[in-house]
């Protein structure tokens, strides 16, 4: 290990992939096993634990540390035993992961992933007993999903790979006593508001409008309309029409409604002010950092936790115990408790909603953007910019299809082997899948320095919205440094599979057995976003997003410039050390740019012209329309049956086509551009308006 | 005592003189059978109760024929439900008995635990000609998941394979140590809790259970009096519910439903621990969704404006006196037939007067509460308890629901004629004394002289709460030295009961001839609240109504507390049923449990009165030489008629008036004088036990105690 308690990436030994299969003995119960036998005289089993619960994190920390003192193979045959004895519990889980994570000989160890040895917390009951087939036609999926429009978007709240990125965020990034990493609360505010951003650019890509925030003044004394069941055992499901009740009890700790309301419109005073009151009355400046702290809400660092309290974590609370606050009817929790459960009710993305209000309104309050922020390195220019598929053959896609800017998705299966807790395989027949991609870049250095760029992607659905509101869908895909030569023109490919939003590929339960081990390759922290999630699904007619880039200077803005951007620390941070990026999270889309001149009075700055300023004035930034088409099953089946006949007119039959060519006039790509028809209609098709018309 | 008692072959139900070995071969008709050799050779996985009509090489021929697949979500208040298990019953009645056992053993093995496949065998055996004499063994302990709870039944849920099954699993090892009565952190909150002994008792749930599947509605005619029935035992588990809420401070059932607060969030919550049935929330919001989904039939929606409109339908109809059968013709709602009518149209039975514009109210109303989590099935939230006749009443919403049913019965009972006290007495007949006394046996007097509260024996009931152990078939949980061929686990779970009793009433007939006569015993407790009589009519419990012929002079008439009419015979076991000789007594096993004859009363001792009427059996006795035997009073008879002619709950069924004809009767004790052949008492119940509370505390305390003995040493 290095000085500074950062990873360094080294050799594993022989000890090491010994060390890291006792760790699984923590996971991973064995019926053989000891059980638990008073060894560890404080312990206290918490049987309606939650992350959401400052008593419960509280507890978990203490006794986390106290293991963490102990040696190392003390400290695992404890866990195990607790394993043993508990063998389903989510709290033993959860406390064998702070547990080892604390300790400095396992904190750089794998750990397998927690959708295989909590199975309960991410795969419903019927599938865990390959049953869910069953079910999905026994209750009509059709008609439920008219109902619920929610169910629509199923597969991506519930993706396993998604509930345990933002599962292991919140364990990584504990609201209790620890230290406090820098730059915390900001990231808390990016890594939620990107998971925002992603939700909505899925919604827009199935119609729907973007998520309504939920909280107090935005309907949060009105039944909420839809309901949820996510059918986990030790859930509960909650009804249509639910309430928010007065106050919610989760054992000891007694939540308010009230308070949330008193404490929002104490903050949202101190963000418009421009100061927070700390707990000696002293007036300190809002920051993004701070404001996250006190959302969060950090317990130690927190600018006044008596004055903020806990907002972010008492909603948590109260819509999960809506139906049982009390604790009367002994109503198991409902999913919002979780946190690796709480993303996949859709009630999570209207309250995360209503916190990033709060944010919103402190952006709102910086210094706007101009083109001087945007041009960030001189002299070096972006001559070209798009996304490649070039392992073409491994996806066996159809000959004639465009694979320059164009990106493809489609639902596939998913074998995952679950520890329940005998090991069981179970297919997961919803995971959304993407066709590999890469970026390929054409840069020129033209200055006399060498240089070193950061390049930081967005993407962000075609709309007909001022720049304020689309800002908030843009979506981050890489951020990736390339050392840049003078005078030196330079083809950059990068991979998606590269990217440092997702989790590198993880050691699960089997590679573990078999003596791998993270130590020597990639950070194990097991947070970060899921690679089959990384571009949204888009639509089967091809959904017209735009994917922007912009170089901006590493020397300036990298905590370390020397070393580059691995892992997933985009959403996630770097595990033991600083943030690596000094910018503002989420840069250059963090908040408004104004460009000087504008056709709208108002200043508001429109797509057009967004990417005509960006072509004319930001050499350093490039934007490619890139077509996003989710490969349905039906177009899947059809194209395969098109390749049978090697008929290339596939587009024309699979969808249909009934409106005259007149009305295709505004799309941009004019049709005598192509003199091929396939391609004509199709990107013509592509370029409807499909949620704005 | 010349008891003109009816042969024992004609009981309530029929009962069987069934042989032996047809009886065992019916019984594993009813057992999960992990050898069946249709299922020997499955992997994991490769079964799914949905394909094995088409897929499944071994399904059974009969099963096959008839299209049987299991019903999710299976409900007796869902009439598409109802007429499927009509439709396949009436099938199977037709096939040889062995068929017929073959099939329901693969059923019952492919689907262990779907309560459609129970209730389809339980109507088919009852109704095919070969079977209809052979004892069913009782529910409870072939379907223990539908009765016991969560903890009781601990992971006893069997999984084989792939096959469709509930799966318990106990994720909190805190939930096994909570026992089935009352949480002492809860029932400070949530006031319902402290009478679930009585919701959740068993002999009460197979009752109910029971006399659904005894009376059913479509598609079958109804039985007779099948609709005044059906008001009169729901309105008698009333009764007994409010008897036992004034016990425990709470105050009577409040009605809910259409008018009654249903477009208002329902305040009490319900957890019924039951793995099929969903939670519900505190101030769920029925009228989150105005469209409720019942079923797949056409059609397949009821509105809660429907329900309104229904309910408002009947309303008038009451109000005018008369339903309409169709635009000419009219059903008058007079005091002979109005009762029957009107039930009939209600539970909406082939009896129902207009289905068209009277609707489907009870048992909608059922559906619609069972599914407030979730009206239109878009969350998959399975239903809650009021979905299941086998769980509903231990939801209090039940009870809500039922008073306001039984609301629209007492609008038209407050339509009728009055009951004149002179019309009720029964010439030359007197009684002269009546009371209750103790019989208590060798054990129950020990439990009385330990009680410092045990003062008398004479008029004075006592309760106490015991420890009742089952025996659970179809489960995982298996106990040592249990039968080898089919596993089975014993629960206990606490019920009440009272130590035994019996009346004493002295009669006197003063006419010449010899008089049969028919004593009505009724058990209300003591309000003050003020009013006539009428205002406690509907808390009048019946205990008990049996006939006795008494020559000229005084006679002293001696019942048993066990004999009575209300209460379910001892019924076989499914060990009798599979060891016993001979032939074997089985009834359709609806009757009130006799534990929970008599209310639990206070511990302080809750004062009561109890009533006995005499009158004129061979007026009022369908057959004068046949009584009230079996569970008659809230059963009826199988295949005869309701056995008494007079208005079911009579003489509390409608206000009683003095001879002047318009001023009601003011006490209980103005009624007894003006009726000489009538009597009451007081009485008083006492519960022996202590509070669960305390109870549990104190055993609490013990186990620290014990803990810390441990440690020490």
């Amino acid at each position: 290990m290095s000085k500074c308690g950062c990873f360094t990436p080294r050799l594993p030994s022989p000890e090491d992939k010994n060390l890291n299969i006792k760790i699984l003995g923590a996971f991973l119960a064995d019926p053989n096993g000891g059980k638990y036998d008073d060894s560890l005289p404080t312990f206290e089993y918490i049987p309606r634990f939650s992350h959401f619960d400052p008593t419960h994190m509280k507890k978990v920390r203490r006794i986390a540390v106290d293991l963490s003192k102990k040696p190392c193979k003390e400290m695992i045959r404890v866990l195990s035993c607790l394993k043993n004895t508990y063998p389903s519990s989510v709290y033993i889980d959860h406390l064998a992961r702070v547990a080892l994570h604390k300790h400095p000989d396992t904190k750089f160890m794998s750990v397998p992933p927690p959708y295989q040895t909590v199975p309960s917390l991410f795969f419903d009951r019927d599938l865990r007993h390959g049953r869910l087939e069953e079910i999905l036609t026994h209750h009509d999926t059709l008609r439920v999903a008219k109902l619920d429009p929610e169910q629509l978007l199923a597969w991506w709240r519930e993706d396993p790979g998604f509930s345990s990125h933002h599962g292991n965020w919140h364990l990584y990034y504990p609201f209790d006593e620890s230290p406090v990493f820098e730059r915390q609360g900001e990231l808390f505010a990016y890594m939620h508001v990107q998971m925002l951003a992603r939700f909505d650019f899925e919604r827009l890509a199935l119609g729907f409008s973007r998520v309504e925030p939920f909280g107090p003044s935005f309907g949060w004394d009105k039944p909420m309309k839809y309901g949820y069941n996510p059918r986990l055992v030790g859930f509960s499901a909650r009804a249509g029409g639910m309430m928010i009740p007065h106050s919610a009890s989760n054992g000891g700790r007694r939540v308010f409604s009230l308070d949330i309301v008193r404490q929002t419109h104490e903050l949202l005073n101190g963000i418009d002010k421009g100061f927070l009151i700390n707990s000696q009355g002293r007036r300190v400046p809002v920051t993004m950092n701070a404001l996250g702290l006190c959302l969060e809400a950090n317990l130690t660092h927190s600018t006044n936790h008596q004055l903020y309290g806990d907002i972010h974590n008492n909603g948590h609370v109260l819509i999960a115990f809506c139906g049982d606050p009390d604790g009367v009817w002994d109503i198991d929790k409902g999913a919002m408790m979780e946190s690796f459960t709480a993303a996949r009710d859709p009630v999570f993305y209207r309250w995360h909603k209503f916190i990033d209000i709060f944010f919103e309104n402190h952006r709102r309050s910086l210094r706007q953007y101009t083109v001087n922020d945007w041009d960030a390195l001189k002299n070096v220019e972006i001559k070209s910019f798009k996304t490649i598929i070039d392992d073409k053959d491994a996806v066996n896609l159809p000959a004639h299809l465009d694979l320059t800017n164009n990106l493809f998705n489609y639902m596939g299966k998913e074998t995952i082997t679950i520890y329940d807790p005998e090991p069981k395989e179970i297919t997961d027949q919803g995971i959304k899948k993407s066709i590999p991609f890469s970026f390929k870049l054409n840069v020129r250095n033209n200055g006399r320095k060498d240089a070193k760029a950061v390049f930081r992607v967005f993407m962000v659905p075609y709309t007909k919205e001022p720049h304020e509101v689309w800002r908030l869908l843009a979506v981050e895909l890489d951020r990736f440094v390339v050392p840049l030569k003078a005078g030196e023109d330079r083809e950059i490919v990068r991979s998606d599979k590269d990217s440092s939003v997702i989790l590198p590929p993880e050691l699960t339960v089997g590679h573990i057995m078999q003596g791998k081990t993270s130590i020597g390759s990639k950070p194990p922290c097991g947070c970060g976003w899921p690679r089959n999630l990384l571009i949204p699904r888009g639509q089967p007619t091809g959904m017209k997003t735009k994917i922007y880039v912009l170089a901006s200077n590493w020397a300036e803005d990298g905590v370390n410039p020397e070393e580059g951007l691995i892992g997933s620390i985009a959403y996630c941070g770097k595990l033991g050390g600083p943030y690596p990026d000094k910018r503002p999270m989420g840069f250059p889309f963090d908040r408004n740019t104004t460009w000087g001149e504008t056709k709208d009075k108002s200043g508001r700055v429109y797509m057009p012209e967004f990417d005509e300023a960006i072509i004319d004035k930001v050499p350093n930034a490039a934007m490619a329309e890139v077509t996003v088409t989710y490969l349905t099953k039906h177009m899947i089946e059809a194209e395969e049956a098109a390749e049978k006949v090697k008929n290339k007119e596939f587009f024309q039959k699979s969808t249909p086509v009934h409106f005259s060519k007149d009305n295709f006039s505004n799309s941009e790509g004019s049709s005598s551009d192509s003199d091929d028809d396939t391609g004509k209609i199709r990107r013509s098709l592509s370029s409807l308006k499909f949620f704005y018309g | 005592m010349q008891l003109r008692m009816a042969p024992a072959a004609d009981g309530c139900c029929h009962h069987s003189q069934s042989s032996k070995e047809l009886r065992g071969k019916i019984l594993k008709a009813f057992l999960y059978d992990s050898k069946h050799k249709s299922f020997q050779d499955l992997k994991d996985g490769a079964f799914s109760i949905k394909d094995h009509l088409k897929d499944h090489k071994n399904v059974d021929a009969t099963v096959k024929e008839l299209k049987i697949a299991a019903k999710p979500d299976f409900s007796v208040f869902i009439e598409e439900d109802m007429r499927e298990i009509q439709r396949i019953s009436d099938q199977l009645q037709r096939k040889p008995i062995n068929n017929v056992i073959n099939a329901f053993r693969y059923l019952r093995t492919a689907c262990p635990n779907s309560t459609f496949v129970d209730h389809l065998a339980r109507v088919t055996f009852q109704n095919h000609p070969a079977s209809r004499n052979v004892p069913l063994p009782a529910p409870h302990q072939i379907m223990p998941f539908t009765f016991f709870k969560r903890g009781k039944v601990v992971a006893a849920q069997r999984s084989i394979p792939g096959v469709d099954n509930l799966v318990l699993e106990l994720t909190d090892p805190n939930k096994m140590l909570q026992d089935g009565d009352i949480l002492p952190t809860s029932a400070k909150f949530d006031k319902e809790r402290r009478i679930a002994w009585w919701r959740e008792d068993l002999g009460m749930l197979t009752h109910h259970y029971n006399w659904h599947i005894a009376y059913p509605y479509p598609p079958k005619q109804p039985r007779d009096r099948q609709g005044e029935l059906f008001g009169y035992m729901h309105e008698q588990m009333l009764a007994r519910y409010d008897f036992e809420r004034i016990a425990v401070g709470l105050n009577r059932v409040q009605p809910y439903g259409p008018g009654f607060g249903w477009d208002k969030p329902l305040v009490e919550g319900f957890n019924s621990q039951l793995a099929m049935c969903s939670v519900r929330g505190a101030n769920s919001n029925l009228s989150s969704s105005n469209t409720y989904y019942i079923g797949k039939g056409v059609p397949n929606t009821i509105s809660l404006d429907d329900m309104k409109r229904y309910k408002d339908r009947i309303s008038s109809a009451i109000a005018v006196g008369f339903l309409y059968k169709d635009a000419q013709n009219k059903v008058m709602l007079d005091l002979k037939d109005g009762m029957n009518h009107l039930g009939n149209t209600m539970q909406a039975n082939q009896g129902s007067v207009n289905k068209t514009l009277y609707g489907n109210l009870h048992n909608n109303g059922h559906v619609i509460l069972g599914r407030i989590n979730d009206p239109s099935g878009m969350y998959q939230i399975p239903p809650g308890p009021m979905n299941y006749d086998q769980a509903a009443p231990r939801d209090p919403v039940f009870f809500r629901w039922h008073k306001f049913i039984d609301n629209l019965f007492e609008e038209h009972r407050s339509n009728l004629p009055y009951q004149n006290v002179q019309d009720l007495v029964f010439d030359g007949i007197s009684i002269e004394s009546f009371s209750v006394k103790l019989e208590p046996s060798e054990d129950d007097k020990e439990k009385l002289e330990k009680s410092k509260v045990f003062s008398e024996t004479e008029n004075h009931f006592y309760t106490h709460m015991e420890n009742k152990w089952y025996k659970i078939y179809n489960s995982n949980a298996t106990e040592e030295g249990g039968d080898s061929d089919y596993s089975s686990a014993s629960v206990s779970q606490k019920a009440l009961n009272h130590i035994p009793f019996s009346y004493e009433i002295k009669v006197k007939n003063d006419n010449k001839h010899e008089q049969n006569i028919v004593f009505r015993i009724f058990l209300a407790p003591e309000i003050d609240e003020g009013g006539p009589l009428d205002h406690s009519r509907t808390m009048f419990v019946e205990l008990d109504k049996f006939v006795v012929s008494v020559k000229k002079g005084t006679k002293t008439i001696k019942r048993q507390d066990n004999q009575s009419s209300v209460i379910l015979n001892p019924q076989p076991t499914v060990e009798d049923i599979a060891t016993k000789d001979g032939p074997l007594r089985g009834d359709c096993m609806c009757g009130w449990p006799l534990n929970l004859l008599v209310p639990r009363g206070t511990a302080a001792g809750m004062r009561g009165n109890i009533y006995v009427m005499a009158s004129d059996w061979n007026k009022d006795g369908q057959d004068p030489y046949s009584g009230m035997e079996g569970s008659a009073s809230y059963c009826g008879k199988q295949g005869a008629k309701y056995p008494d002619k007079r208005p079911m709950g009579f003489p509390f069924d409608r206000l009683v008036v003095n001879r002047d004809g318009s001023s009601p009767v003011g006490t209980l004790g103005e009624f007894v004088e003006a009726v000489p052949n009538s009597f009451s008492e007081k009485v008083t119940i006492t519960f022996l036990d202590k509070w669960p509370i305390q109870e549990k505390r104190e055993d609490a305390k013990r186990a620290s105690r014990q803990r810390d003995r441990q440690k020490g040493e």
